[in-house]
């Protein structure tokens, strides 16, 4: 019944469509993104580094939280075709933004934790910290490439098929969303550890 | 008409692909892991080099599986992992610059580069296969 209910949906839903799925404005406005990250960190700029980490990281954590605790339960009480349409036009944009944000956040990151020392002085009381923060990035890193990203490519590649498997994109949003929310949880303990290494 | 015809292969939960990447993906982290938690001081390279030689098995493993795979998408395969590669090398190039630009060198450096080069075959890898195993069988 529920197959049936999706097919139908489906069919009701806009027909495929050719094309890059990444709009080119998106992928031209990334390249200028990660040029000025390259050059901040050539010139070891301390405002542009936490420029890059702070707008990064603000975005990266919202679009986590937002996607998790509250577009998902959204998404989720949707009817089919409402949600198939959402779901298309989301996730392209979310190609756009999303990858460019982690970049810049654990690069720069990175680059004010080594301007900081936190790198070089041996057994710093903050080691601990650092440590929690990349231990919470390796988790998030693997959730994100292993279930999160490929979610999102099936529902995009299927959408994009003149008759595409109904009960597959249902899998894998729900797939997607309880990831975006097991994401959501994992910010949460990085914000608690960010805001105790800015208040040392 | 939509129909929801069978997946190729019938390989669309459990696959030992996917298996051999996750376990790839985990060695590389636990390998790079090794070396950041001594920083600043030196890291006994063993370890890290013990998770990388895993990682490489794997990817090989995996490799291989991909390639006796039939029926197989390879088409849809490619046209995925292209750009999902395009987007990996700029993340692994950005990770490459900053720790050259770092000072980092020797051992360390050429461990960490083997760790994001297993990152740059596996992880395309992992999203064309994700988009491949279920392509249908043609009629």
């Amino acid at each position: 019944m529920s197959e049936l209910v999706v097919n139908q949906a489906i069919a009701a839903a806009p027909k495929a469509q050719a094309g890059p799925f990444v709009p080119l404005w998106g992928i031209a406005l990334d390249a200028a993104v990660l040029v000025a990250l390259i050059v901040t960190i050539a010139r070891n700029s301390v405002f542009g580094l936490d420029f890059f980490h702070v707008l990064g990281g603000a975005l990266w954590i919202s679009i986590d939280l937002i996607m998790g605790f509250i577009i998902g339960p959204i998404i989720r009480r949707l009817d089919v075709p409402a949600r198939m349409v959402f779901s298309k036009n989301l996730m392209t944009k979310m190609m756009v933004v999303v990858p460019t944000a982690v970049i810049c956040t654990l690069t720069s990151g990175w680059q004010l934790a080594r301007l900081d020392n936190l790198f070089t002085t041996p057994y710093s009381p903050q080691h601990g910290w650092i440590l929690a923060a990349l231990i919470v990035v390796a988790l998030l890193a693997i959730i994100a490439y292993v279930f999160l990203e490929p979610a999102n490519i099936v529902v995009l590649t299927e959408l994009r098929k003149p008759e595409p498997n109904g009960l597959l994109i249902g899998r894998m949003m729900q797939r997607f969303l309880y990831t975006a929310g097991i994401l959501g949880v994992l910010q949460l303990s990085m914000i608690v550890i960010m805001v105790r290494l800015a208040t040392w | 008409m939509v129909t929801t015809p069978t997946p190729y292969a019938g390989d669309t939960t459990r696959s030992p692909v996917v298996a051999c990447i996750v376990g790839t993906i985990v060695s590389c982290i636990l390998a790079a892991g090794i070396i950041i938690v001594h920083i600043p001081a030196p890291a006994p390279m063993w370890g890290s080099i013990m998770w990388v030689c895993i990682a490489a098995v794997l990817t090989a493993a995996t490799i291989a599986l991909i390639l006796r795979k039939k029926p197989f998408a390879r088409k849809r395969f490619f046209a995925v992992a292209k750009w999902v590669f395009l987007y990996i090398l700029v993340l692994t190039g950005m990770g490459e610059y900053v720790m050259a630009f770092d000072g980092m060198r020797g051992e360390t450096l050429v461990v960490m580069t083997v760790i994001l080069l297993l990152f740059l075959v596996n992880i395309p890898m992992l999203w064309g296969f994700s988009v491949a195993r279920h392509e249908r069988t043609p009629n």
